[in-house]
C-alpha cells in the first residue's frame, strides 16, 4: 500500500520535497515506512531510525497523533494512513 | 558561604525616578544561594517594595531589571534578562524575558539588578552604567516608535557600546499589555508579555539604557564550565536544527497536524494543510526571510528578519510561532503578508502580539455574538470598526494595531485586553469567551489538548503563560492526554522554569541542550560558576522557592486562590469539535482534582495558600511570611 509522507521544516529539507508517497506491505509497521523512506530518499539515511527508535531529532506523527520513539515497530500502517516528518517539537 | 561568589557583579542599583538619586545595595552571599539570580533577585525586590495594595500603574510599583549569576560568560545562552514588576494584566508579580545584548551589558556594569522606583516628573530615559545612573529628561522622544527610541537613545549616549530597551506609543498611552523592545546589535529582544511597557510609560520612563562597563565575572571553576558546555554543543545544536533555520515560527505546521492550534479565537484547533502552510515558518524561509539573528553568545540564531517588499516591512523581526497563533490563526487570517506587516506593527508601537492577537480574536467572537457594536454601551466604535472586527479580515487586523496604541474607536476598548472587555460588557456571557488565565491571554499551547497545559496555566503566577508550565515534553508525549503525575508534573516544571529564569539561560538552549527537567547538569553548571556545593534537589529547590515567593506575592494582593486557578469556559465545558485530537478539554472536576493534587504535592492548604510550614521548609518566611 502507499502511504502518503509530509515533512516540515529541516526534515522537508533533508527529504528534498514537501510530500512524498512511500510503498509498504500490508499491515506493516511505521519503523518500515520509515525505514524505506530511508532508502528510498539518501538525505534521509540514518535520520529517521537510529537502533530501530526514532532519534530525538525527529518527530514522527501518524495521522496527527505522536508515534512512540521507543516503539516504532509496535505502531501498524493502515491504507489511507498519512505520515509527518518534523523536528522537534518544543514549547515557543 | 559568608563570601558573595566573584561571578556576581555584587550590587542591586535602586534608581529613585521621583528625585533621581540613586542607591546601592550589596547582595546578601544568603539571598544569591537562595534566589540565585534574574527572576529570583526581581521576585524578591517585588516582595520587598511593592505594598500589596499598590496598583500596577501607581509609582510604588516598580520594574526590576535583573540578569542572571552567569550572563557574560562562556555557558551557552544566559544572555537574557529579566524585567519584573507587578502587571496591569493579572495584578500580580510578573517576570518577562528579553534576548539581545542588553542584559549582558547590564552583567558588565556589575549591576545584578536595576530597580525603578516611584515616577519621574517628566518623560524621561534612564541612563544606567557602571558608575550609577541618571534620570534623563527626554520629552521629545514623546510618540517614537520602540526602533527609533532604541536609535535616539543609543545617539545621546555612547553609541553601539549602549543598549536600550524601549516603550512604544502603546506603552506611553497606558495600553495594558505594552512591551518593551530592545533593539540589539543584532537582533531584537522583546519582554513581551505581562505589560512592562504599561508600567513604565505610567512612570513616565520612555527608555532604559544600559553602557558596557568594566565588570568581569570569575567562575570558580572555569575549565569544568567550559567542558561542560562544550559537551553540550553537538546534542544542542542538533535538535536546534528547526530554530536555527526556520526560527519558532518552524512551529506552526506540526503543533496544526496534531490539531492543537486554536483558530477562530479558539473554536477549533486544526486549519487546513494549505493555510497552516501559508503563514508556516517554511514559507516565511522561503519567501521573506532576509537574514538569521542571534543574542550575545548563542549558537542557534533563531532569530530572522524578514522583509515584505513594498509593503514597509523592512529587515523586520520575524513573527514567533506565538504571534503567528495570536494574530494569524486566531483571528483566521492566513495571509502571511499582512500577518507580518502586523507584527511588525505590534513591535514598533510596543504591544505583544499574544495578548493583543487574542483580544481581537476574543473581541471579533463578542462581535459575533451581537455582544460588542456600535450600540454597545461604553464602548466607542470608528467607521469601519464593525468590518475590522469580523474574522477573517486581514486589513482590518492591521488597521486594529494602531487604533489600539492610538485608542481609536474600538482600539480603546482593545487596549483593555480581553479580561477588562469582558467585565465591561452587560451580563457575562462575554466570559464565554475568554482565552485566558487570571487576566492573562493565552500563548499557543492548547490548554484543551495538552493536560499539563491546563494544570499549568490555571495554577501559573503569571496567568496564560507557557513559560511556566513547558508544554515541550507534552509535545513529546508525556503528560499530554493523562492526568495521571500531572500537577506533579507541573508543578516540577514550574521549577525548572524559575530556575531558568533565575540563570536566565535561554528556554530553547536550556531545553534542547541541557535538559526539560533539572537535572545533575545544571547542578554541575552552577556549581561550577559559583563554587557552592548544592546538590540537584537543591538547585531544584531555588526554584521551587522563587516560585513560592511569587504565589505568596499574589496571594497577598488577593489574587491567587482556588477560585482564581481556573480555566475559561470553552476550556473547560467545550472538546476540541474535530482533528486528531478531538474530544479533549479540561473538565470541571478533573482541574478540581489536578488542583488538589497540586496544591498537596506543593505543600499549600486546599485553598491554594502556600503554608507556614511550607515557607519555613522553602526558607523564605522573611520575605514573604
Amino acid at each position: 500500500m502507499r502511504i502518503r509522507v509530509r515533512a516540515f521544516a529541516t526534515l522537508r529539507d533533508h527529504l528534498g520535497a514537501r510530500e512524498v508517497e512511500v510503498t509498504v506491505d500490508e499491515d506493516a509497521s511505521v519503523r518500515a515506512a520509515l525505514a524505506a523512506l530511508e532508502a528510498d530518499y539518501p538525505g534521509l539515511d540514518g535520520e529517521l531510525l537510529v537502533d530501530d527508535r526514532v532519534p530525538s531529532t525527529v518527530t514522527v506523527l501518524r495521522n496527527g497523533r505522536r508515534v512512540s520513539a521507543d516503539e516504532p515497530g509496535s505502531v501498524a500502517l493502515s491504507a489511507g494512513d498519512e505520515l509527518v516528518l518534523a523536528p522537534p517539537v518544543t514549547g515557543g | 558561604m559568608t563570601e558573595l561568589p566573584p561571578v556576581y557583579g555584587g550590587e542591586i542599583l535602586h534608581v529613585h525616578l521621583d528625585s533621581g538619586e540613586t542607591d546601592v545595595e550589596a547582595i546578601d552571599p544568603r539571598d544569591a544561594r537562595r534566589f540565585l539570580g534574574g527572576n529570583g533577585l526581581a521576585a524578591k525586590a517585588v516582595a520587598e517594595h511593592v505594598p500589596a495594595d499598590a496598583g500596577p500603574l501607581d509609582p510604588e510599583n516598580v520594574v526590576v531589571f535583573a540578569v542572571g549569576p552567569m550572563n557574560a560568560t562562556p555557558f551557552q545562552s544566559t544572555s537574557r534578562g529579566v524585567v519584573g514588576f507587578v502587571s496591569p494584566m493579572t495584578d500580580g508579580f510578573f517576570d518577562s524575558t528579553f534576548g539581545g545584548t542588553f542584559p549582558r551589558a547590564q552583567k558588565t556594569t556589575g549591576f545584578e539588578a536595576v530597580v525603578l522606583h516611584g515616577a519621574a516628573p517628566e518623560q524621561s530615559y534612564v541612563s544606567v552604567h557602571e558608575d550609577g545612573a541618571e534620570v534623563v529628561p527626554a520629552g521629545d522622544l514623546a510618540g517614537l516608535d520602540t526602533y527609533e527610541t532604541c536609535g535616539a537613545v543609543r545617539e545621546r549616549e555612547r553609541g553601539e557600546d549602549t543598549h536600550v530597551a524601549a516603550v512604544g506609543p502603546a506603552g506611553e498611552a497606558l495600553v495594558r499589555y505594552a512591551c518593551l523592545l530592545h533593539e540589539g546589535r543584532d537582533r531584537e529582544g522583546v519582554a513581551g508579555r505581562g505589560g512592562s511597557g504599561a508600567v513604565l510609560g505610567a512612570k513616565n520612563v520612555k527608555a532604559v539604557a544600559v553602557t558596557e562597563g568594566s565588570f568581569e565575572p570569575e567562575l570558580a571553576a572555569e575549565d569544568d564550565l567550559r567542558e561542560l558546555a562544550v559537551g553540550r554543543t553537538g546534542q544542542l545544536m542538533a535538535e536546534t536544527e528547526m530554530l536555527q533555520e526556520y526560527g519558532t515560527s518552524g512551529l506552526v505546521n506540526p503543533i496544526n497536524e496534531m490539531g492543537k492550534l486554536g483558530q477562530r479565537n479558539n473554536q477549533y484547533e486544526q486549519t487546513t494543510e494549505a493555510a497552516a502552510e501559508a503563514i508556516s515558518g517554511e514559507t516565511l524561509a522561503a519567501d521573506y526571510v532576509t537574514e538569521h539573528t542571534t543574542c550575545a553568545n548563542c549558537a542557534v540564531r533563531c532569530g530572522k528578519h524578514v522583509t515584505v517588499e513594498g509593503d514597509g516591512v523592512t529587515d523586520a523581526k520575524i513573527p514567533e510561532f506565538e504571534s503567528l497563533f495570536g494574530t494569524a490563526t486566531m483571528q483566521e487570517v492566513y495571509d502571511v503578508e499582512r500577518v507580518m506587516k502586523a507584527n511588525d506593527l505590534c513591535d514598533r508601537l510596543g504591544m505583544d502580539t499574544i495578548s493583543w492577537g487574542v483580544t481581537v480574536a476574543f473581541a471579533r467572537e463578542c462581535h459575533e455574538q451581537g455582544l460588542l457594536d456600535a450600540d454597545t454601551p461604553g464602548v466607542a466604535f470608528a467607521d469601519g470598526d464593525s468590518q475590522r472586527l469580523e474574522f477573517g479580515d486581514a486589513e482590518g487586523l492591521v488597521a486594529l494595531a494602531t487604533a489600539t496604541a492610538d485608542r481609536e474607536g474600538v482600539g480603546d476598548a482593545l487596549a483593555g485586553g480581553s479580561f477588562e472587555i469582558a467585565a465591561s460588557l452587560p451580563g457575562d456571557d462575554a466570559e464565554r469567551y475568554l482565552h485566558g488565565a487570571k487576566g492573562l491571554e493565552f500563548a499557543a499551547h492548547s490548554p484543551r489538548g495538552l493536560k499539563g497545559m491546563s494544570i499549568g496555566y490555571a495554577t501559573s503566577t503569571r496567568g496564560g503563560s507557557h513559560h511556566d508550565t513547558r508544554p515541550t515534553r507534552q509535545y513529546g508525549g508525556e503528560h499530554d492526554e493523562t492526568t495521571a503525575g500531572t500537577a506533579e508534573f507541573a508543578a516540577r516544571s514550574q521549577h525548572f522554569t524559575a530556575l531558568g529564569d533565575s540563570l536566565t539561560q535561554c528556554r530553547f538552549v536550556s531545553e534542547s541542550g541541557w535538559g526539560v527537567e533539572v537535572n545533575d547538569r545544571y547542578r554541575d553548571a552552577v556549581n561550577a560558576a559559583t563554587g557552592w556545593d548544592l546538590t540537584t534537589d537543591e538547585v531544584e529547590r531555588i526554584g521551587e522557592r522563587v516560585y513560592n515567593v511569587e504565589r505568596a506575592i499574589n496571594v497577598e494582593r488577593g489574587v491567587a486562590d482556588r477560585e482564581s486557578d481556573t480555566l475559561p469556559h470553552r476550556v473547560l465545558h467545550e472538546p476540541i469539535p474535530d482533528g486528531p485530537a478531538e474530544g479533549m478539554h479540561c473538565p470541571p472536576g478533573e482541574l478540581a482534582a489536578m488542583l488538589d493534587e497540586y496544591y498537596a504535592f506543593r505543600g499549600w492548604s486546599d485553598d491554594g495558600r502556600p503554608t507556614a510550614a511550607t515557607l519555613e521548609r522553602l526558607d523564605i518566611a522573611d520575605v514573604v511570611g
